[in-house]
């Protein structure tokens, strides 16, 4: 049967577009995955923060017994913390406030921890809180690195979703744009501690 | 009778001569006679006529020396084979202790030359450090500002490039005066990124802002298991803190590669004593130790070898009876010129081409520790 020159072209127009869509697809695919992973990596610096906590909790009650109240706050805000789980399929831009808001919470009642040392020398000199400290200092930077490139990962998928003719199949393809960690509002103030 | 006798006699005749005049010049000045000639007047003359006896001395000291010779040609030979190898000796530790300054000095000035050059400091960065592993493999410290002598980055490069082919550690180590915000850590993760340093993400980078006294090692993503935060905030305490402290950048930065290398390697740590032998910053190294302590036999030896000879043979007198008094009647007028030795300048010549090497394409996650003293 010879086909006429119409079939052709459309023949060879599906093909193209197919092509297109198909690339296109794997393109959004894959700065996807880029930025669940580096989501995940987030998550994951961040537990190992709180996986710190106890440890250092239990250092600091042996010199400073009477900081009941400090101790007490950091395994409350730990505990917060780490009962809000990110899911990258599902997340949205209140689950991650709800998220950030509770790091920042455990941020705050760490800092008060470490800041109570400054009234028991012991506790200062002692190594094994030095250690503590060092590696606290340690996830804090890792923590950082992995938000930065997590914004980095979110920002080239957002782009490459929206962008023409992407935005036509992202929105076939139920590809939404995710939400980048943004400092917390009054983060440029330094935190008052108060004893 | 020997030379010396000789010698002794004659200056003797002439030194009684010098203290009669001496106590002539005393007895007309007692007597008055300063009232026809002033005192300056009657010193000058006496001064004259001391000057004349000064000049037969010499003359008969070299008649003397002359018949000497011809009378005693063995004796004469081996005092001008004495002369020349005194010369010679002289004019040789001269030339060897200019090299050996001249030397020291030029890697002074190259230091001073890129502060001098420049005016203000440089503040680096990722972007402006250059690495010198991608033109030479064999390099894997950056020292643009002179921090460090040529002997300690030598010597870090070595240990590095075991840490390389042993462990198959890829490792940057920049050491500068400022670092752009003064942030090491961020300076450390963009060099260990930009670059991809480590293969399967086991690379380390180091950060040192000597003037800025601060310090950050980051290991890689794959690494931070064998270098723990702790660990390295441990090593630049031990090593590097106390080292730079009291301004010996060598030191610190020789002893924390070895130590990051026994640390990986599981061996036992340096001991900073142990290595006080192989790295002085201040003292001298070991062609100019070397040098002088030959020097200094040579000098020693030829001088007790000599003194030996020369009581034997006579060649020069010694004691003070070969030496003709002062001229009492000097008034000073000047001092006496002195002709100066030369100098020799040293050289250095430059090393030839290197292959340039690579990264691996590690990445670095945050890992490390940032110390300052």
């Amino acid at each position: 049967m010879k086909l006429s020159k119409g079939l052709i072209a459309i023949i060879v127009a599906v093909v193209v577009i197919g092509g297109w869509a198909a690339s296109a697809y794997n393109g959004m695919v894959g700065a996807e995955e880029g930025a669940t992973t580096a989501m995940a990596n987030v998550q994951s610096a961040y537990q190992r923060r709180a996986d710190l906590i106890p440890n250092l909790v239990e250092t600091v009650k042996g010199y400073a017994a009477h900081e009941q109240e400090t101790l007490e706050g950091v395994v409350a805000a730990r505990s917060k913390a780490t009962s809000i789980n990110l899911d990258p399929e599902n997340m949205t831009p209140e689950k991650l406030k709800e998220y950030q808001q509770a790091q920042g919470e455990l941020s705050t009642a760490l800092g008060r921890l470490i800041a109570i040392q400054e009234n028991y020398p012991d506790l200062k000199a002692n190594e094994n809180f030095r250690d503590l400290q060092v590696q606290l200092e340690g996830t804090e930077n890792r923590i950082n690195e992995a938000r930065n490139k997590y914004n980095t990962a979110v920002q080239n998928y957002n782009m490459k979703i929206r962008r023409f003719p992407n935005s036509m199949l992202s929105g076939i393809f139920g590809f939404d744009r995710m939400q980048k960690f943004e400092a917390e509002a009054g983060a440029e103030k330094a935190p008052q501690v108060k004893f | 009778m020997t030379y010396t006798d000789q010698l002794t006699l004659l200056t003797k005749r002439y030194n009684d001569a010098i203290r009669d005049l001496e106590r002539s010049y005393n007895q007309e000045s007692l007597k008055g006679y300063a009232w026809n000639l002033t005192s300056t007047h009657l010193k000058r003359q006496y001064s004259k006529r001391y000057e004349a006896l000064q000049r037969e001395y010499r003359s008969e000291k070299r008649q003397l020396l002359k018949s000497w010779k011809q009378t005693h040609p063995e004796w004469s030979r081996y005092r001008r084979w004495w002369e020349r190898s005194f010369v010679a000796c002289c004019v040789g530790l001269m030339v060897c202790c200019t090299t050996v300054i001249g030397l020291a000095e030029s890697d002074e000035d190259v230091a001073s030359s890129v502060m001098s050059q420049e005016g203000e400091p440089t503040y680096w960065n990722a972007d402006n450090i250059v690495i010198p592993h991608l033109q030479d493999a064999s390099q894997y410290v950056s020292n643009p500002d002179q921090v460090l002598t040529q002997n300690a980055v030598d010597r870090m490069n070595t240990t590095l490039q075991r840490l390389d082919s042993e462990l198959g550690i890829e490792s940057v180590f920049i050491v500068v005066n400022h670092i752009e915000n003064d942030d090491p850590f961020r300076m450390a993760q963009d060099v260990g990124n930009k670059y991809g340093v480590g293969r399967d993400d086991r690379g380390l980078v180091v950060v040192v802002g000597y003037e800025d006294h601060s310090i950050n090692m980051s290991p890689g993503r794959s690494l931070e298991a064998d270098l723990t935060d702790a660990e390295c905030h441990r090593l630049e305490q031990q090593y590097v803190v106390p080292a730079m402290r009291v301004q010996m950048p060598d030191s610190g930065m020789i002893y924390l590669v070895e130590a990051v290398y026994a640390t990986l390697q599981q061996k036992q740590l340096p001991q900073m004593s142990s290595l006080s032998s192989h790295d002085d910053d201040e003292g001298l190294d070991g062609p100019a130790a070397a040098f002088a302590g030959i020097s200094m036999l040579i000098i020693v030896g030829g001088v007790m070898l000599f003194l030996r000879l020369n009581r034997k043979y006579h060649w020069v007198p010694l004691g003070a009876a070969t030496m003709l008094l002062s001229n009492p009647f000097y008034e000073s007028e000047g001092s006496s010129g002195f002709i100066g030795g030369g100098g020799f300048g040293g050289g250095r010549s430059g090393g030839g081409g290197f292959s340039g090497g690579s990264f691996g394409g590690g990445s670095f996650d945050g890992g490390g520790a940032t110390s300052r003293w």
